[in-house]
């Protein structure tokens, strides 16, 4: 499973944090690292956990994260 | 190999203005997400699509995609939509607006549009107050809730805009939170095919002007813990909802939970096809008074 944040549309953990609340396996975690307009990035634990809900896709206000199953 | 989330954004939205200008945790951006969604599933060509906004944080939506849209004055978008539509009855217009702009200063364009069932889909986010300009009480402020007009709780009762749209005789109403995507996405859908007035509501955090929770996640947790689907158990059609004390601030609705879900889906007439008729049938009756 390949999970992408794009740091550059990320508005942060601190107002937003939707993705680390909908996870069902609790994949998103604070990374501590901030991004160009500072903001507190999130970052995905294991990727090979993924269940491919898509739930984080959804959910998030900016489009900031794509769910892209492995092909083959 | 391009991700689903990577091809909606390059071909449905204007990429030079991304990020949003909306507030971290705003509910707007997910509004577009769902909206986005529901265009590609439907596979709308992006030239067929209008959307008409008013004034407010959501009006600020049509700017973000790369379709014909209109920004309105206050209110008024309805109004605006209703005309376009009107001219043109193949293009898909979309309305959004948001609680203060629909139902504060435009509530009358909003109950005209439904009595005469334009067909036309008006997403509502609403976020229980008015965010754009410091969080003032709007008609839609649960009773009890502290904004910066209401500071010692709010004593007015509010509507609840998915029974009134109900009561108006809206043939397609639905009314989800912004945690409920996949559902808000079908309701979407269902209500860009229906043939009438479409009207969708949705429940959206305002972490900012808001002096409910001070983040997105929180409102996503309440959400998703104190709503409860409509059905027959579920039927509290009352505009406000009452307490026992004002103490019990925070209540959206019945027993202090949200009522979701599809609230009406019926067939009707739209005005578009009954214009049609009345405008051959009137050009029929002319020439034969002629001969």
């Amino acid at each position: 499973m390949i999970i992408k944040i794009y740091e550059n549309l990320c508005k942060g953990i601190k107002g937003c944090g939707n993705c680390i609340e909908v996870c069902p396996k609790k994949l998103f975690i604070n990374s501590g690292n901030l991004n160009k307009k500072g903001y507190i990035l999130p970052k995905i634990v294991d990727p090979n956990q993924c269940i491919h809900c898509k739930k984080c896709e959804l959910i998030c206000p900016e489009m900031a994260i794509s769910v892209l199953e492995e092909s083959g | 190999m391009t991700s689903t989330i990577e091809y909606l954004r390059n071909n449905y939205l204007r990429n030079d203005l991304l990020p949003s200008i909306f507030c971290p945790g705003c509910g707007n951006g997910q509004i577009i997400n769902y909206v986005l969604h529901a265009i590609d599933e439907l596979k709308i060509p992006k030239n067929n699509i209008v959307l008409v906004s008013g004034i407010g944080c959501s009006s600020r939506i049509p700017a973000y995609f790369d379709t014909d849209g209109i920004h309105t004055t206050h209110g008024r978008a309805i109004a605006f939509a209703t005309g376009i539509k009107t001219t043109n009855p193949k293009l898909d217009v979309i309305v959004f607006t948001g609680d203060g702009d629909l139902a504060a200063i435009g509530l009358n364009h909003f109950l005209q549009a439904i009595r005469r069932n334009i067909d036309i889909t008006v997403i509502c986010i609403n976020n229980e107050n008015f965010g754009m300009t410091g969080g003032q009480a709007s008609p839609t402020t649960p009773m009890g809730s502290f904004t910066a007009t209401t500071p010692y709780q709010s004593i007015e009762h509010s509507f609840n805009l998915a029974f009134l749209a109900k009561t108006a005789g809206a043939p397609y109403v639905a009314r989800w939170t912004t945690a409920h995507s996949r559902e808000a996405i079908n309701s979407i859908k269902k209500g860009l095919k229906k043939k009438g007035f479409s009207f969708i509501e949705m429940l959206s955090p305002c972490p900012v002007s808001g002096k409910r929770f001070k983040s997105s996640h929180e409102y996503i947790n309440y959400y998703l813990n104190n709503s409860i689907k409509y059905s027959d158990k579920f039927r509290d059609e009352t505009s406000s909802h009452l307490f026992s004390s004002l103490e019990e601030c925070f209540i959206t609705d019945h027993e202090g939970k949200i009522i979701i879900g599809e609230i009406v889906d019926i067939d009707k007439p739209d005005f578009h096809v009954l214009y049609k008729k009345l405008k051959e049938a009137a050009k029929n009756e002319f020439w034969k008074s002629r001969q």
